[in-house]
């Protein structure tokens, strides 16, 4: 006896050593996989060691002879539940980007003010959420994501812990923990043996489509739990003599539901009810009511409905515009129709995502045990079919659905594991010919053949389901590229001038990439009117102002930025990664971030390779700055006169210079400085003739009149070796370009006209004097929406030859001056526009300037 | 020997004679308070942290899951624990939506305290017999 016990405990201990090693491995080579840059990285021992902590896992769970003890085997599926959550993060650290930043930064305003984040909403912001303006919007906006929310806050206040930790952790911790007991004690309702129940419990737990949901850090997520712990309950009322009890604990855990996410609140509602509505069912039929048959269809119509009803409803409180939709329906291909969600799948995902709600198909023709056993099998089943009825009315007929459809699909793990649990061990029952729950005597049991290779075939089969489950999570994750994780440097930048304000104390507003945003959030809190991070969700202005600022090199951005917090310290944020990104694959980093680093003071540079984080800063002026400007000559009834300009200016990039004229009929100016541009005369005047290379002539109304004559110039580059400001001369058609067209003149601002076929287009060209060196091109126009424009540079001394190509150039209605860095070892002999319409409508393209200046 | 040890333990600690880990769970939450206010420190939060959820996991254990075993009935009430935490909190959330409140440290530790106060009086004895009482 004491042999056989001494055996079992190093048979035992042997394999508790195996799990925990390879757990370990997994683990630390997860750690060496994590580098400091940008994207994921996946060591290739990670896989196997997590495969093959899964082996032994599944052969503890399905052999009594490792470890007969049912709490060590279920602590054992707890810690590779713990396992799978603990490697992922690691992997994603600091976080995959989206949606996790942005409640994180709720939560972190909640910890930082004790308010939340729409107390702060900026003036120029209030007008884009009415929803907050009535009382009952605002108890709707506040209550959604509460539970996660005052979770977050509150452990992160009692621990002493950032909130950022208990953010990442938290979610994980909570469904490796608590999941795996809601799988095990819904199975244990549905009288399944203790492997079942465990086998529930892993693939609850690890269900490959509800894997990335485990570990990304949203509301959505932790009403996933509760809507586990709603169904578990809803079992236990339906079998318990304490129907109240359970009833009660059941409703809770959807309210919990409902205050983390009300997707998962209405869908716990509705298995809730369906519960409710089998129970009176069932009593009604026991007593011989004829209702009974009545009872059951309508309570399972209104389960179905209850979350399309909502989310339509739902617009009474919050400004969505879900609707029912038969054109939806219509639109959809028959293969979408017949298979919806597994029409867009791969084999792999087809398996994957498949195979749970086959077996738990299957589990649900076995034949149960007892009739309470029956009737929770009867309740799993109806969910099941309340969930697919939930998702095909979506998928089908709402549009535009207010959440991404596939979310529906989360929840059937929570329903079917244990069915599907059921299955498998009977398939494992039957091909071994082993009992249920064999007995705990070690060594009394000899291993056949058909048990051996029935345990090789499950323990093989589960662990490469988790395995791939993991595997496919991950690159669903890391799909987005660039964008799938929160870069490390973006976090160190936002912790730098962080330090800097704590420092300084003096506020500021950040206009970034949208990583160094997410990172920036997350540190001082959403409308932290103090720290502020311009965001790019929704109407924010984030994403247009940083594309302005690295497309045109200016500071205006910083400047509109500013207003919304009255800042005296804007940063621009630049990751490498970025530029690409917002502004297609032509932009190169380096030449931006020399550009901007002549407006821009550099504050920091974090980081390395793609990954890279350029932080500058900008003081800003929110008031003008004016002086006296150079003295231009300018005739006056024929009369020579100097007279001073004035200038005025926020930035150095946009000056405007105006000379004041009064007491003269006729005015003739020339002279002035070749990196002024002609602006405009106001009022206007009786008559004007202008070239706006070399000069404006105009005639007053009377000699009364005061005339402001105005230029713009950007400081920056004061250095021009050639301009056109007129337009007037030299441009002739070129190319072998269709659209019909027009290219006009007022002497200072060129208007271009295409229209024809869709994509037609129109080229004009201008010989330009030999220009080389270091050059830069600076051209000021706009465009009519959806106008695609192109510049190149030619060399004709010898052959033929483009020397420089804009790439697509990005303009809007309003005027824009765009800076591109010329190729230094081109000569420039020739330009050329190119204007195209995308769709043959009449488009123009309006130019004030074309300057060549010298760096 | 270890499942008799954890067992006892939980015994003990639901039995709460003389309420002195009813007192020791509002200790715990003073603490937190004080560390809070004063020293923030991660290791002393950590372990008045425990000891709080320690004794209140219990308890509500022990209400609500008597007829479960001691592990599953630890977790349980761990579960409802962290269950009430997230309601006591939203509450406070949708509150300062319609009244000037703040879900600030003390009416953190307002939940904490109501909680560990409720669980305790729900799980003395005499309330619980009568509960059952009630029921039967």
């Amino acid at each position: 006896m004491t042999t056989v016990g001494s055996k079992n405990r190093s048979i035992n201990l042997v394999f508790y050593i195996a799990f925990l090693t390879f757990a370990l491995a997994a683990t630390v080579m997860a750690i060496f996989s994590w580098k400091e840059d940008l994207y994921f990285n996946l060591n290739p021992f990670v896989l196997p060691a997590y495969f093959a902590a899964s082996v032994i896992m599944v052969l503890i769970l399905f052999r009594d002879d490792l470890i007969s003890n049912l709490g060590r085997k279920f602590a054992v599926v707890v810690g590779y539940s713990f396992l799978t959550r603990i490697v992922s993060i690691i992997l994603f650290y600091p976080g995959s980007s989206g949606d996790p930043w942005y409640h994180l930064a709720v939560s972190r305003t909640w910890y930082n003010t004790g308010m939340h984040y729409f107390s702060f909403l900026p003036a120029t912001l209030r007008e884009l959420t009415p929803e907050i303006q009535t009382a009952l919007g605002r108890i709707y906006i506040y209550q959604r994501a509460a539970a996660q929310q005052s979770l977050v806050v509150i452990l992160s206040r009692i621990l002493s812990i950032d909130v950022y930790w208990v953010h990442l952790c938290l979610l994980g911790m909570i469904w490796s923990l608590f999941i795996p007991v809601m799988a095990f004690k819904t199975s244990k309702t549905l009288g399944a043996s203790d492997r079942a129940s465990l086998l529930a419990a892993i693939l609850m737990a690890n269900a490959p489509i509800a894997l990335a949901w485990s570990f990304l850090e949203v509301p959505n997520s932790l009403g996933f739990v509760f809507f586990a712990a709603t169904v578990y309950f809803s079992a236990r009322m339906l079998t318990s003599e304490s129907e109240l009890k359970y009833g009660v604990l059941a409703f809770a855990c959807s309210v919990v539901a409902m205050l983390a996410h009300s997707l998962t609140g209405f869908v716990a509602i509705a298995v809730f009810l369906l519960a409710i509505t089998l129970r009176t069912y069932n009593k009604e039929k026991n007593k011989g009511e004829k209702r009974a048959f009545l009872t059951l269809p309508l309570g399972l119509a209104l389960s179905v409905m209850l979350l399309p009803l909502t989310t339509i409803g739902l617009q009474l409180l919050y400004p969505i515009k879900s609707s029912l939709s038969l054109t939806k329906f219509f639109d959809l291909g028959i293969y979408q129709i017949v298979l919806a969600n597994y029409s867009a799948y791969t084999f792999i995902q087809g398996i994957m995502y498949g195979i749970l709600s086959l077996l738990a198909l299957i589990g649900i023709l076995l034949k149960a045990k007892g009739s309470s056993e029956k009737y929770v099998k009867a309740f799993l089943a109806l969910a099941f079919g309340v969930l697919i009825a939930q998702y095909r009315i979506f998928f089908y007929f709402i549009d535009p659905p207010p959440f991404g459809v596939h979310r529906l699909l989360v929840f059937f793990p929570f329903v079917i594991a244990p069915i599907a649990a059921l299955a498998v061990d009977f398939f494992f029952k039957g091909f071994s010919n082993w009992s249920a729950n064999p007995s705990p005597r070690i060594g009394s049991h000899k291993l056949t053949f058909r048990e051996g290779l029935a345990i090789l075939l499950v323990t093989l089969s589960l662990s490469a389901f988790f395995a791939q489950g993991i595997l496919s999570t991950w690159e669903e994750i890391n799909k987005r590229g660039d964008i799938s994780i929160v870069s490390a440097y973006s976090m160190e930048a936002a912790k730098r001038i962080h330090e800097e304000y704590l420092r300084t104390g003096e506020k500021y507003v950040v206009v970034s990439d949208q990583l160094s945003e997410m990172a920036g959030i997350a540190l001082v809190g959403r409308y932290n009117l103090n720290e502020y991070y311009m965001l790019s969700i929704g109407q924010h202005q984030n994403r247009p102002l940083f594309e302005q600022a690295l497309s045109e090199i200016t500071l205006e951005p910083m400047f509109t930025a500013a207003k919304d917090n009255n800042a005296t310290i804007a940063y621009l944020v630049v990751s490498r990664w970025s530029v690409k990104w917002y502004l297609g694959q032509a932009a190169d980093y380096s030449t931006i971030v020399n550009e901007l680093g002549r407006q821009y003071e550099t504050f920091a540079i974090v980081g390395s390779d793609e990954g890279e984080v350029h932080v500058f800063r900008y003081r800003v002026a929110l008031t003008p700055t004016e002086g006296i400007g150079p003295t231009l000559r300018v005739l006056m009834d024929s009369q020579e006169s100097y007279i001073n300009a004035t200038y005025t200016y926020a930035t150095f990039d946009k000056v405007t210079y105006s000379l004041n004229l009064r007491s003269a009929s006729t005015y003739k100016i020339t002279d002035w400085p070749i990196f002024w541009s002609y602006e405009s005369i106001q009022p206007t005047p009786a008559d004007a003739s202008i070239d706006a290379n070399t000069w404006i002539n105009f005639t007053a109304t009377s000699t009364d009149m005061l005339y402001t004559v105005s230029w713009t110039a950007n400081q920056i580059y004061p250095n021009v070796v050639w301009k056109d400001d007129s337009f007037r001369e030299g441009w002739f058609k070129a190319g072998a370009g269709k659209a019909t067209y027009s290219f006009t003149t007022d002497g200072d601002i060129a208007n271009i006209s295409v229209q024809g076929a869709a994509r037609d287009y129109i080229i004009h060209d201008r010989q330009l004097p030999n220009l080389s060196g270091r050059l830069s091109l600076l051209v000021r126009l706009r465009f009519d929406q959806n106008t695609i424009s192109y510049i190149s540079l030619w060399e004709d001394a010898i052959g033929s030859e483009q020397v420089f190509f804009s790439g697509t150039i990005r303009a809007g209605e309003d005027y824009r001056t765009l800076i591109f860095v010329l190729p230094e070892d081109a000569t420039f002999t020739r330009i050329r526009l190119i204007v195209r319409t995308p769709d043959g409508s009449p488009k123009t393209e309006q130019l004030d300037y074309i300057m060549f200046v010298e760096a | 020997m270890r499942n008799v040890t954890f067992k006892k333990i939980e015994e003990t600690i639901s039995a709460d004679e003389k309420g002195i880990f009813t007192l020791i769970s509002l200790a715990s939450a003073i603490g937190i308070c004080i560390n809070l206010a004063s020293v923030s420190s991660p290791y002393l939060g950590i372990i008045f942290s425990t000891i709080y959820f320690l004794i209140n996991n219990t308890f509500a254990g022990n209400i609500l899951f008597k007829d479960e075993n001691p592990g599953f009935r630890f977790i349980l009430g761990f579960f409802i624990m962290l269950m009430l935490i997230a309601v006591g909190g939203s509450a406070i959330i949708v509150a300062t939506a319609l009244v000037p409140i703040q879900f600030n440290v003390t009416t953190t530790i307002g939940v904490l305290v109501l909680l560990g106060i409720g669980t305790s009086f729900l799980n003395n004895r005499k309330i619980m017999a009568k509960l059952h009482k009630q029921k039967k």
